[in-house]
């Protein structure tokens, strides 16, 4: 029995030593996941398009900001900028309201949309300034990019495109060496930890043929000298309303949960040409990691690395009583309490 | 010194050539230009229509203009109305009805000081109802106008358009998606009427002062952006004839044809031009037909014809002027074709809601597509770099 004791006793032992040598060992993995990873996630949506019959735009960028929204990143780290007002466009049957799909079922616009960069304020010059970082004083925190070196940004844009240009407004054009220059500002200003950057426009892949500074990884819904296309038309608003590369990505992402633990390479191969009709580009070599083991929700998502502790270990907090200390001297009253006039305490009849 | 080029001076051969044998080449040119007009008509060298206007964005929306009792209604109202007043406007009525629709209802009066004779003068009504965009601001507007023809006139009726007019004007009026205003307009002695209005609405004369006076319009919308001009002569309608011919040889912008003539095949309806049916949208063209059998060259001539002569063939070709593009959709009960089914008066009210719907979606006037253009057939047409034969575009 003194046997079977001691056997018993030395097992415990052994395991009780192995759980400390791997809860050791999880938590060196932890932190160092957490050293070498993202801490925070920013999402920087745009629609550069106006006018009615660019409504699939807005709606694209509205239905991204939906899923960025459900798989956890906050509004206050999202920044959303929308050319033109479709919502309350005079020719809108619907009123308040911007569907993405035919049957009408979700309504993206909602009642908690937080458009930070409305109509005319989407502009090339505050787009590159909210990249950089070279805004203003006084400017809003909700318009601002308040990224660090630990954050991992997505970058979307949505409109008309063509080859090294995005339209804006109708108006100018932002090159796809303007773009590359302010992701490399963005970099050397340790904006950013990893760039997801998609773009859904005509002739996509052009925007980022001139990027160079690392961690970007891209991808365009169609390549040099193909034009992307609109996915259907809802005949009872009358325009065409969502773009097939947004429109197959929404689908795969209805299926990600902030804990699934889809990878990013799938999310490249959404979209095949038998449905997308263009080709979809893919970049991927400034990127240092392999998408294989990339997590879809490191750049869509909002997910924090924590590590569930067993037990919670007592450690004694020290305080030290500071050397100096600043002799306190009463002075005289200046001032005297005087009751109010009206006593507030009871509550009048 | 004197002249910088002296004529006499001899400049080469090639002048002299030119000199020696101009009569010849005079003739040789004159008798290209024919054989070239002539040739134009030909699907190998003109070109198919398309949509330029991106906005339009023509026929993506369902039409749902329904209410085949209510013209009906306004039919019999209207005929009854007409045999009271032998050679003038119905206007109480008229009134009464855009006012029960709920739309702002104007009375324009205007006369004519004949020139020819200094003592005559006539006089005449025009009616018009405004129904004001919901949720934006009036700077704009589209125009559908009917010309009434009294039971006395030499034209053939149009009472039907004007049920219609009064139906869609109903129907529209319960709608919150327009972005610009609708102005009905039923005007009385043919263009006379429209001209009158036209001049008060801009507050311009076109012609000489004071031979027609327009008077004053009480009620006013925006700019005008396009107009649609009905005149259908029965409640069945068996094809629709696009005219798009105004004064002085203007014509409406190729988008507007195009649009109009889209919406006719969208709801079946047998559009023609020029007495020509449209070929089914799908049909390719025979490249290889040396004359298809819809632009003969009686047609062919028939269509110059018309551009020559320079006269509106209808009430739309008074709006070219002012840069409001027009045309009028003139409905028969009898179809060139002589088959196929005849639609009813609800089928031409979603034709003019499909078109109105795209032309609510328009941002800009007109700017895209062609002014100047001949049309051999409503889907292809020639466009006036082509005509005239300058380069080759």
């Amino acid at each position: 029995m003194f046997l079977r004791g001691t056997v018993l006793f030395s097992f415990l032992l052994l395991l009780f030593t192995n759980s400390c040598h791997s809860q050791a060992q999880n938590f060196n993995n932890f932190s160092r996941k957490v050293r070498k990873g993202h801490t925070n996630n920013w999402a920087v949506l745009v629609d550069t398009s106006r006018f009615w019959f660019n409504y699939r735009h807005v709606a694209n960028v509205l239905s991204i900001y939906r899923s960025v929204k459900r798989l956890g990143i906050p509004d206050s780290q999202i920044i959303l900028m929308i050319a033109d007002d479709m919502a309350c466009n005079p020719r809108n049957p619907r009123p308040a309201t911007v569907f993405n799909n035919a049957n009408q079922h979700i309504n993206v616009y909602g009642d908690d949309v937080e458009v930070d960069y409305r109509g005319y304020e989407v502009t090339v010059e505050n787009f590159v300034r909210l990249l950089t970082g070279r805004l203003p004083p006084g400017t809003p925190r909700s318009k601002q990019l308040l990224t660090d070196e630990g954050s991992n940004v997505l970058v979307y844009l949505t409109g008309h495109g063509g080859d090294g240009f995005l339209k804006f407004q109708d108006s100018e054009e932002i090159t796809s060496q303007e773009m590359a220059d302010a992701l490399e500002q963005m970099w050397q200003k340790r904006r950013y930890h990893e760039t997801f950057f998609m773009i859904d426009t005509c002739q996509a892949a052009s925007m980022y043929e001139r990027f160079y500074s690392p961690n970007i990884l891209a991808v365009g819904s169609s390549l040099v000298g193909e034009d992307s296309l609109s996915h259907h038309v809802d005949p009872a608003i009358g325009v065409y309303i969502i773009d097939r590369y947004t429109y197959y990505a929404l689908e795969f992402l209805e299926n990600v949960t902030p804990q699934s633990n889809n990878t990013m390479a799938n999310f490249l191969k959404v979209c095949p040409p038998s449905v997308c009709i263009s080709t979809v580009g893919v970049r991927s070599d400034l990127f240092r990691r392999d998408p294989e083991h990339v997590h879809i929700t490191d750049f869509f998502g909002s997910v924090r690395p924590i590590n569930l502790l067993p037990r919670v270990t007592n450690q004694k907090i020290v305080t030290r009583k500071s050397e100096t200390t600043v002799p306190v001297t009463t002075k005289p009253n200046k001032y005297r309490y005087v009751p109010p006039l009206v006593n507030f305490d009871t509550i009048a009849q | 010194m004197g002249l910088l080029t002296d004529p006499s001076a001899g400049q080469g051969k090639l002048v002299k050539a030119l000199l020696k044998h101009y009569s010849k080449l005079c003739v040789l040119l004159y008798l290209g230009g024919i054989i070239w007009f002539c040739s134009i008509a030909h699907p190998a060298i003109n070109s198919k229509t398309y949509f330029s206007e991106n906005a339009l964005l023509p026929g993506l929306v369902k039409s749902h203009f329904y209410g085949d009792e209510m013209i009906s209604m306004f039919y019999n109202e209207l005929s009854d109305e007409m045999t009271k007043y032998d050679d003038s406007i119905p206007y109480p009525w008229l009134l009464a009805k855009f006012k029960q629709i709920g739309l702002d209802s104007y009375t324009h009066n205007f006369t004519l000081h004949s020139p020819l004779a200094k003592k005559e003068k006539y006089s005449g009504k025009n009616i018009y109802g405004i129904l004001r965009a919901a949720r934006s601001s009036s700077t704009e507007a589209i125009i559908l106008s009917a010309p009434y023809r009294p039971p006395v006139s030499v034209h053939p009726t149009t009472a039907p358009s004007i049920a219609v007019m009064l139906a869609f004007a109903k129907y529209a009026n319960t709608k919150k998606y327009w972005a610009k205003d609708i102005i009905f307009l039923i005007t009385e002695h043919e263009q006379l009427g429209i001209q009158a209005w036209l001049e008060a609405y801009h507050g311009v004369s076109c012609g000489h002062e004071n031979i027609l006076d327009h008077g004053d319009l009480r009620g006013r919308a925006g700019a005008i952006q396009a107009a649609v001009n009905l005149e259908l002569h029965s409640q069945e309608i068996g094809q629709i004839d696009l005219k798009i011919e105004g004064l002085n040889g203007q014509l409406p912008n190729l988008d507007l044809f195009n649009l109009v003539s889209k919406m006719c095949g969208k709801e079946g309806v047998y559009q023609t031009f020029k007495n020509v049916i449209r070929r089914s949208y799908d049909e390719p063209t025979a490249i290889d037909d040396i004359f298809p059998k819809d632009t003969s060259m009686e047609k062919w001539s028939v269509t110059i014809n018309n551009s020559i002569l320079q006269i509106p063939n209808g009430n739309h070709g008074l709006f070219h002027r002012f840069g409001i593009q027009a045309l009028t959709l003139e409905g028969f009960q009898e179809s060139v074709a002589g088959k196929g089914a005849k639609k009813g008066l609800v089928n031409i009210g979603r034709i003019i809601e499909g078109t109105f719907r795209s032309l609510n979606n328009l941002l800009e006037r007109f700017h895209q597509s062609f002014f100047f253009y001949l049309l051999p057939s409503s889907d292809r047409y020639i466009s006036i770099g082509r005509y005239i034969f300058l380069c080759k575009m």
